[in-house]
């Protein structure tokens, strides 16, 4: 039996996470207990209304932040005990994250592949399937700070990539893109898929969510409201189309005490 | 792929470990600082290429003062206290008019009062002007006083209408045993060059009269200058050199040390966070602790070439400069040798720098900032090492352990060549090592608290959380 088979490729459970507020002396829960569960060869989509803990979520996944309390595992690596293996078993990839401006997207790679600890050999053969996969060529030893959005975007997609990685974690990925570079990207989530990878990502454009995801959570002030597929959503509430789904699980926590929907339950 | 495990593909190798890790970190720092214009400039051109600018700078500057000052005309007035002295003060006027005053020197003697305008003799450069006769003291210290307002409220040209006033006042006195008195404003700078030209054309006729004299009198005693005082120093101009490098040299390193820091340290923090990679650094796959350790060599690395090229670059144009600045007969030896002994210094001495710099750089969130509190902490270096340029500091044990100035007096010791004092050197090396290697462990404790998601955390409980365990802020995953 395959042993990815036996595990998820993300899990959290009762995953908390609290900030200081430096404005209020005070603390600032982000994630109040989370459990997440995420398949090897599926799409999932983390849907939430701003401040809801998608991003902090992603980033206690990608061992940026420390967890306060609970576990993740990805790959069944624990993010707080061996957050390096962690890294290396992930890509991350954010609106937010930058590349470095004076390096090439080739020196970027190199860079990176000779942190992942790759050959020489082995990792230039596989820069060049990234050139061609990416169609990174004319611009692959042009300083970042020269290149397009859509440039950077494929550069940053590359570097997310290049140890091909199992778990794939997207914090909105297309924020910020033209129409052109953001299809590049929906065509790439894709074909992860197609490769049995997981792909988590958070997004706030639901037509993307509908397109892509396999499952969707929704989560709302720290807490996952619900998890299933599109079609366990729409009858855990009764709504047609996401954007109703998502308002009334989001309406439904905001009205009465946290009772998250549970895969598969009726509406 | 490389090697795969079933249904992940992830490329399994060797990850590297700390210090492999800080090796590729620093070699890809050192690649992105050197293609920054900023970095460049101040860590690596200016450290190089400050001397011999300030040389050519000097060279230029003084050709330009010497050429005006030259060019530049001024006056004297000659007036005789009583009228018993007006045929005295007309020859004096004819004697300082002689051409040896001119600016080209070409020797015009012919030059005197009654070929000018009325009452004015000279030359290009000065004027001797015949005053009027009968002033006393006082009021040839109001005539030049008025003469000084008149030519302030004319603008300062003297080139319009009537003559205009003397520069500086030479009073002929009655009673024949008193010397003549010189009369300037030391606040005008035409009044102090007038005055300057005259005490040269009265040294030169001094002189020449004294020849005279010992033409008629050939006694050697007559030519000898009365009460004058020739001093002479017994230091050789290596000597003097070295000594002049011991004072100025371990300043001057110290700041380039800073200097070659400065921006990388921001570059590397506070930019790195502004330009927004720092999510990506910390996605590295490698020990957080190799990644900070490694920015942080890129910084010393740079402070360290800063602080190379700086010593270079006095060798290279100390002498020229101190040529320039009247001090011919000095001699700036600094050999390799001397820059050898000082280099266990310097490395400690970067080390401190790159990480207190890079340390409080972490602090900031976008460049501006991180500029702002760095330019402020340029002091913690910059004062002990202006302190430590005072005459009479020795290395004393407890001199060689305060941070900084131990330091500049150890390079001070060692620039300078000659008796070095081992266990002075000694304290000052161990103590700044033992100061460099806790700077940086603070450094890098510092750069390990973590942020919120934002990037943002307040800057005071960073430290609290970097210095103190188990305070508010979490430290980030290894």
């Amino acid at each position: 039996m395959n042993a990815n088979a036996e595990r998820h490729a993300v899990e959290t459970r009762q995953l908390a996470k609290t900030y200081a507020d430096p404005g209020k002396k005070g603390v600032v829960h982000a994630l109040e207990g989370l459990d997440l569960e995420c398949r090897y060869g599926e799409i999932y989509g983390l849907l939430g209304p701003n401040g809801a803990g998608k991003s902090t979520t992603l980033r206690i996944l990608a061992t940026m932040l420390a967890p306060s309390a609970g576990s993740a595992l990805v790959d069944g690596v624990d993010v707080a005990r061996e957050p390096l293996e962690v890294r290396r078993r992930i890509g991350f990839l954010s609106a937010t994250t930058g590349l470095y401006q004076r390096l090439s997207p080739r020196e970027t790679l190199q860079y990176f592949g000779a942190l992942h600890g790759m050959p020489k050999e082995r990792l230039e053969e596989r820069i060049a399937e990234l050139f061609d996969a990416f169609r990174m060529h004319d611009f692959a030893d042009r300083r970042c700070e020269h290149l397009s959005s859509g440039q950077k975007q494929r550069t940053s997609i590359a570097r997310a990539v290049l140890h091909d990685p199992p778990v794939l974690i997207l914090d909105e990925p297309t924020t910020g893109l033209d129409i052109l570079a953001t299809g590049d990207m929906i065509e790439f989530i894709e074909a992860r898929r197609d490769s049995r990878r997981c792909v988590l990502f958070s997004t706030h454009v639901l037509s993307e969510a509908e397109r892509l995801c396999d499952r969707i959570g929704v989560i709302h002030r720290g807490r996952l409201l619900a998890s299933g597929t599109l079609d366990e959503l729409r009858a855990m509430t009764g709504e047609t189309w996401l954007d109703g789904v998502f308002r009334a699980l989001v309406k439904n926590a905001q009205g009465r005490a946290p009772a998250p929907f549970e895969e598969g339950a009726p509406a | 792929m490389l090697e795969t495990e079933p249904g992940g593909a992830t490329i399994r190798a060797m990850a590297p470990g700390t210090l492999k890790t800080a090796r590729i970190v620093a070699a890809k720092e050192l690649r992105s600082c050197l293609r920054d214009p900023q970095t460049l400039i101040y860590a690596l051109l200016l450290p190089l290429a400050l001397y011999p600018a300030l040389f050519w700078v000097m060279i230029q500057v003084s050709s330009l003062i010497e050429g005006r000052r030259a060019l530049r005309e001024v006056r004297i007035e000659v007036i005789a206290e009583t009228a018993a002295e007006a045929d005295a003060a007309l020859a004096l006027v004819k004697a300082l008019s002689a051409g040896q005053l001119s600016a080209d020197g070409s020797g015009d003697t012919e030059a005197a009062a009654d070929d000018s305008a009325p009452g004015d003799a000279g030359t290009d450069s000065l004027r001797v002007l015949a005053g009027p006769h009968g002033l006393d003291v006082d009021a040839c210290v109001d005539r030049l006083r008025n003469a000084a307002d008149a030519r302030a409220n004319a603008g300062g040209d003297s080139a319009r209408g009537a003559a205009p006033p003397a520069d500086a006042v030479l009073l002929v006195r009655s009673d024949p045993n008193a010397p003549l008195l010189l009369l300037k404003l030391g606040t005008r700078p035409d009044s102090e060059l007038a005055a300057a030209r005259v005490e040269a054309r009265l040294a030169e006729l001094a002189a020449a009269a004294r020849e005279n004299a010992a033409r008629a009198h050939p006694d050697p005693v007559v030519l000898r200058a009365p009460l004058a005082v020739v001093s002479r120093d017994l230091s050789s101009g290596a000597q003097q050199g070295a000594y002049l490098i011991s004072v100025m040299l371990p300043m001057f390193v110290i700041l380039m040390a800073v200097f070659g820091a400065f921006y990388p340290a921001v570059d590397l923090t506070a930019g790195e966070r502004e330009r927004k990679s720092e999510e990506t650094t910390l996605l590295a796959p490698a020990p957080r602790g190799g990644l900070w350790l490694g920015k942080l060599l890129a910084v010393a690395a740079l402070s360290f070439a800063a602080t190379l090229l700086n010593l270079f670059g006095i060798a290279f144009a100390a002498n020229h400069l101190l040529a320039m600045l009247g001090a011919d007969g000095i001699e700036v030896r600094l050999g390799l040798v001397e820059i050898a002994l000082a280099m266990p210094y310097a490395a400690v001495l970067v080390l401190l720098v790159a990480a207190i710099l890079t340390g409080l750089g972490s602090l900031t969130q976008t460049f501006k900032q991180g500029q702002s509190l760095l330019g402020g902490a340029q002091l913690v270096f910059m004062l002990p090492a202006l302190a430590s340029s005072l005459p009479g500091l020795a290395l004393s044990p407890g001199l060689a352990a305060t941070p900084i100035v131990g330091i500049a007096l150890a390079l001070r010791m060692v620039l300078r060549g000659g008796e070095l004092e081992p266990v002075g050197l000694l304290i000052a090396f161990a103590s700044h090592l033992v100061y460099a290697l806790v700077a940086t462990f603070a450094a890098l404790r510092l750069m390990g608290v973590e942020l919120d998601a934002d990037g943002r955390a307040p800057g005071l409980a960073r430290v609290r959380a970097a210095l103190l365990p188990r305070k508010s802020l979490p430290r980030r995953t290894p």
